[in-house]
């Protein structure tokens, strides 16, 4: 009796296909950005690593390892189908993350104030599960439009949701980089979480502010709706913010459903 | 209700409250009231109780020791404010006492150009927003009878093992459901499933916002959030 009501109300399982990429970008020396694709798991994360010396890309590359390595089988197994489940363990796994890489900022001298931007998506079935702190972001093309499902942590984002005005604040060179919530540093606003459906043909791009930086909403759009495979896609991505100057080091993540 | 702040070279880890009547398990250990994940600290490490207006310190026959004033202990002393305590490798003050270079407000890098990420930590919420929140156990059973809410942002509530608060009780499921953090307050997430949770004394089957003094009952256990 059981399994007939489950074979109505299950919910259909989408075949996902993805690549990543990630460039130190044309002006930056070292890359700092770090990603990871757990392709079985259904687990892609994304981070963009700050700090003096090299300790971004320590911070970064930390976080992708503790944050794979938190969604463990039988997290796994028991976070199926359960939404609520899914949420509690990616919060739970970025304040792991937070504590974590704030202990070892306060290990060395060279590593004081690292942290990282993060943004991690995990795919049950057919949903969507997103959580990020930061500028990294997801974006969701579907049917030939897209949209941008993260808000970004900055002072940019947060202050015009407090003025209308923003002629003041586009002026402002730096606002955009100015985050305000990392890991490395304690949450003021826990993590943020999001959740939606995703049907057949709809693709997904994870990617750090080296990527949407520098290539319009417009060209993401184009290139991940006309893309062959995920790997096309990442790859024409980072060469167009190259193209464009690469100020920064560029990331992405394409998932196609 | 006193807030302590655990330092690793002039740098806050974390925060915590204690309340008057309090024991805190401190430890590198999931079941520690406060985790701190640092192999330098054994999985239960310390332990500071709040009794009569006077702080106690005890170590939990750690690895590396708990100090006040330089010297190890081993059963409960009792510590002022201004003692120097040391477990394993942090340092263990009253919030009150911290100096600003323990507290990282903002950094910026010497960029290599213009476009560096830095972090600023935003304006202070308003006093309205902030406070501290505590899960009480008022009726029934569970794994502590205060769960300090402190600079966690969600919570899993229920029998089982995996739970952050474990409620006994056999008509208890073992995901039950989550406490989480949002803007200026906690949230209550029950779990789907047949299993029932009342807010006041009405049933709740979706998110709902909680304020303090809510009373959450789930079989025969009560919890108060305040």
């Amino acid at each position: 009796m059981i399994n007939i009501f489950r074979r109505f109300f299950s919910r259909k399982k989408l075949t996902l296909s993805c690549a990543g990429q990630s460039d130190p970008g044309q002006v930056r020396s070292k890359n700092e950005d770090s990603y990871s694709i757990l392709a079985e798991h259904r687990l892609f994360i994304v981070a963009d690593g700050m700090g003096g010396h090299n300790a971004g890309e320590i911070a970064s590359s930390a976080t992708v390892k503790i944050i794979g390595d938190h969604f463990t089988p039988e997290r796994l197994a028991a976070m199926q189908g359960s939404p609520q489940e899914i949420r509690h363990a990616l919060v739970k796994s970025f304040e792991k993350a937070n504590v974590i890489v704030s202990a070892m900022a306060a290990e060395k001298d060279e590593w004081r104030g690292m942290g990282c931007t993060l943004v991690v998506a995990y795919i049950d079935d057919d949903t969507l599960h997103l959580c990020h702190v930061g500028d990294a972001r997801c974006y969701l093309v579907s049917e030939g439009s897209i949209r941008q499902l993260t808000s970004d942590h900055t002072t940019l984002v947060e202050r015009r949701r407090e003025f209308s005005d923003t002629t003041e604040l586009a002026a402002h060179p730096q606002g955009r980089h100015v985050v305000t919530r990392v890991i490395g540093y304690p949450f003021p606003e826990p993590p943020e979480y999001y959740s939606c459906r995703l049907r057949e043909g709809d693709r997904l791009l994870l990617c750090t502010d080296g990527l949407w930086s520098t290539v319009t909403e417009k060209t993401l759009s184009g290139v991940m709706a006309n893309a062959t495979t995920p790997a096309d896609a990442v790859h024409y991505l980072v060469d167009l913010a190259n193209q464009a100057g690469g100020p920064d080091n560029i990331t992405g993540v394409a998932v196609f459903c | 209700m006193e807030e302590w702040a655990l330092i690793l070279n002039n740098r806050v880890i974390k925060r915590f409250t204690i309340e008057e009547g309090q024991t805190l398990t401190i430890g590198r250990g999931q079941d520690a009231d406060v985790t701190v994940d640092n192999s330098a600290i054994s999985r239960q490490h310390s332990s500071l109780e709040l009794k009569g207006g006077t702080f106690y310190l005890t170590d939990l026959y750690s690895l590396n020791g708990t100090k006040v004033n330089g010297k190890k202990i081993v059963s409960a002393v009792p510590v002022k404010k201004r003692d120097h305590l040391e477990i394993g490798k942090f340092i263990l003050k009253p919030a009150e006492l911290l100096v600003d270079e323990e507290e990282v407000e903002s950094f910026s890098t010497s960029p290599e150009s213009m476009d560096q990420t830095i972090f600023v930590k935003p304006k202070a919420q308003p006093k309205s927003q902030a406070g501290h929140y505590s899960l009480v156990v008022i009726d029934g059973q569970a794994s502590t009878e205060r769960f300090n809410l402190s600079g966690i942002d969600s919570v899993k509530v229920g029998s089982g093992d995996s739970c952050d608060l474990i409620i006994s009780g056999f008509f208890v499921a073992r995901t039950q459901f989550f406490i989480t953090r949002g803007q200026g307050g906690y949230s209550i997430i029950p779990n789907s499933g047949l299993r029932r949770v009342y807010v006041n004394g009405k049933k709740v089957d979706k998110e709902i916002r909680l304020k303090k003094g809510d009373l959450i009952k789930v079989a025969g256990t009560t919890l108060k959030l305040s």
